[in-house]
């Protein structure tokens, strides 16, 4: 299959996904555990937009130069971990663009999508339940994995050293509003609240925390608007017991702290108010800290604990000064938008500050 | 006793003995902590509770809470000693300030006679534990010093390393965490413990799941010669002073994974659903939420982030078979929940 086919393929396949109308978009809502159908829908739609042939064709074309002359893998293994559809799709996509033989575990949480995209590709996927059988870590020359830190330390552990492998790990993102008067306004407030309530809050694209370079008013205002805008959302699902623990011990944490809290006593969504200090957190499930910061120079004292692990920095107020977007990128950031676009990323993104498919070829010397 | 209204030690005193009612007690410890405890104080009021009308409305306070405030009822300077959780690198560690020693040395020993002294079980206690006195802000290391000084046939002492253990001739009560104990059986494989000996283990599950399998534990143990029966786990931590212990020596179950963590008489454990924080039915999973009077310094209703599985008991309390304690990671990107790789 030439590659251009590919693109049409994949482009049709990620469609069906992402059209209401469609069966596979339907079933994929009806069946998935851990969120509501119609939070699943609306992410599918807001996520997968961007992933059209001519955004596939896109990447493909901004790739090109970074691949000539290299070898794309034969035979590349997906380990697909979490729970969102949209970050198993970039995983497939690149080797699947490149020509690769693909076989896909799928997440132990969520065997659902690997069999329903699989059926959007016309059964071209190979999906297994585990990866333990002979040969296989030995025979792939690429390999994308897509889960926490550990388990993609472990799949690294397991293929040779050199083989090319991207790797999705633990990442977090989160916003940044300039200035007071910013962060008083309704569409600020309403694009913050899109980008938590997407997919429940579950990736690497959702912001746990929004800084707001301003006072304790202006941090408050604005924790009050998207107060208001995240009431308005449908109810989420639960997501298991470990998780919802640490949403408790959150909202437990900002009782004992006397921070200012929003949100209903079952946990359903939640906001806390923190002055100064530095980025902790949240542990999704629609629950945010807004935090005011005195001025932007103190922004990387902030952010300190997650250097190396920002995905993306959702900007209210902007453009950034290049010096702070330089700071977000060698913390990480791969991605700085308008906060309600977080989680739109086309499909030339360089998810994680790699060239994805440049970074599953391999590149030789022939004197 | 000092550092404690009069009134309140006895009454605890009496509640240990049986002889006191646990709705009083916990009634008036629960008043004394709200007008003592500024921080309590706050809690009860943004959660709009001022009256109770059982021991099951005192607000409780996530442990966590100890790690970002003074969680003490009375002048945190006075304490006769401050216990610290272990916490890990980059976290804030949670302080416990104990006013007066004499409560917890009370109850816990009570706890420890009933759980662990049956009679033609081992009196020599050796602990792979620290003393007290090297570790003088360990709880753990506090009561089981007192144990051993207490309870403990001549010779019983901390243990200077695990290789020791094979001078012993007689059968012998060894104290230690899950994760020590772990590392001595699984560094000398050719330990055998004399026959009758015992084993007292605690913690040590902390974080994951998948860290430490309990039945693996129980494999090195019978390597070594100690059957289930004789293998009591201990469950307690240092935001609480009493204990839960699940089972008796001599008599413990050998199912290790059904093992039930009962309260200690006058404590109380709810299970409850993490959204509502209501009780989960018998045999439903939840967080675990106990009450202990004896944390008359504190606060005496700590939830905590363990997750259990509820089990009525016969006398009309709960009990729980303990499952893991929840992570708690903030940062997860694309994968909140854990993928297993295999």
């Amino acid at each position: 299959m030439t590659q251009h086919a590919r693109v049409h393929r994949l482009a049709q396949a990620i469609s069906r996904l992402s059209d209401p109308g469609d069966k596979l978009h339907q079933r994929l809502c009806a069946e998935t555990p851990h969120m509501a159908p119609e939070t699943m829908s609306s992410g599918l739609v807001a996520s997968l937009t961007p992933w059209d042939e001519t955004g596939l064709s896109a990447l493909v074309a901004e790739e090109q130069s970074y691949c000539s002359g290299g070898i794309p893998p034969q035979l590349c293994l997906v380990v697909l971990g979490g729970v969102l559809p949209p970050s198993h799709i970039q995983a497939i996509a690149y080797p699947y663009l490149l020509g690769a033989e693909i076989i896909v575990k799928h997440p132990s949480r969520d065997p659902l999508f690997p069999a329903i995209f699989s059926e959007a590709l016309d059964d071209e996927l190979l999906v297994v339940e585990r990866l333990g059988f002979g040969g296989v870590w030995s025979r792939a020359d690429a390999a994308v994995a897509v889960g926490d830190d550990e388990s993609i330390h472990a799949i690294s552990q397991r293929i040779a050293a050199a083989t090319p492998m991207l790797r999705f790990g633990h990442r977090t993102a989160v916003c940044l509003v300039l200035g007071g008067g910013v962060a008083r306004t309704q569409s600020t407030a309403q694009s913050i609240a899109t980008s938590i309530g997407i997919f429940d809050q579950l990736g690497c694209l959702s912001p746990r925390e929004v800084l707001v370079v301003g006072s304790e008013d202006d941090a408050s205002a604005l924790a009050e608007a998207v107060s208001q805008e995240l009431a308005q959302y449908p109810l989420r699902r639960s997501l298991g017991l470990e998780v919802e623990s640490s949403i408790r011990a959150f909202r437990e944490s900002g009782l004992i702290g006397s921070y200012a809290i929003w949100g209903p006593d079952d946990l359903q969504w939640g906001v806390q108010v923190r002055v100064g200090g530095q980025h902790e957190g949240t542990p999704g499930g629609r629950q945010i800290i807004i935090r005011a910061i005195e001025h932007l120079s103190a922004l990387p004292e902030v952010i300190a604990p997650v250097a190396g692990r920002l995905s993306a920095v959702g900007v209210s107020g902007g453009p950034l000064d290049p010096a702070t977007t330089r700071m977000l990128v060698r913390a990480g950031a791969s991605r700085i938008v308008e906060p309600g676009q977080l989680q739109a990323p086309p499909p030339t993104w360089p998810h994680d500050g790699c060239r994805p498919l440049a970074s599953l070829c391999r590149w030789f010397s022939h004197d | 006793m000092n550092g404690y209204p009069p009134d309140i030690v006895d009454s605890v005193r009496k509640l240990v003995e049986g002889r006191a009612e646990l709705e009083y007690v916990t009634a008036r410890i629960y008043e004394y902590q709200r007008a003592n405890n500024t921080a309590y104080a706050r809690v009860c009021e943004r959660r709009g509770v001022q009256e109770i009308r059982s021991w099951r409305d005192i607000p409780p306070v996530h442990v966590d809470s100890f790690r970002h405030a003074v969680m003490c009822t009375g002048d945190p300077t006075t304490a006769e000693a401050v216990f610290r959780t272990s916490g890990t690198t980059g976290d804030l560690q949670g302080t416990h300030h104990i006013l007066d020693l004499e409560p917890y040395r009370i109850a816990s020993m009570k706890g420890f006679e009933d759980a662990l002294l049956r009679p033609g079980m081992p009196r020599l206690m050796l602990s792979l534990i620290g003393p007290a006195d090297a570790l003088p802000h360990s709880s753990l290391a506090r009561m089981v010093s007192w144990a051993m000084d207490r309870f403990g046939a001549p010779g019983s002492g901390p243990l200077v390393s695990p290789i020791d253990l094979q001078k012993y001739r007689d059968p012998f009560l060894l104290l230690g965490t899950a994760f020590g104990l772990a590392e001595c059986f699984q560094r000398h494989p050719a330990l055998r413990l004399p026959p009758g000996s015992a084993i007292m283990e605690t913690g040590g599950f902390k974080g994951r799941y998948k860290e430490l399998n309990r039945s693996d534990l129980h494999d090195l143990y019978h390597r070594a010669g100690v059957p289930s029966t004789h293998v009591v786990g201990e469950y307690g931590m240092t935001e609480l002073c009493s204990q839960w212990y699940d089972g008796q020596i001599g008599s413990a179950t050998c199912d290790v994974a059904e093992r039930i963590y009962v309260p200690a008489p006058w404590a109380r454990t709810r299970i409850l659903d993490a959204a509502t924080m209501d009780d989960v039915a018998p045999g439903d999973v939840g967080l675990l939420c106990h009450l202990d009077p004896i944390n008359i310094g504190s606060v005496q209703m700590i939830l905590t982030s363990d997750i259990g599985r509820r089990v009525a008991l016969d006398d009309g309390r709960d009990g729980f078979i303990y499952i893991g304690r929840a992570s708690g990671a903030v940062i997860r990107g694309c994968s909140l929940m854990d993928e297993v790789v295999s």
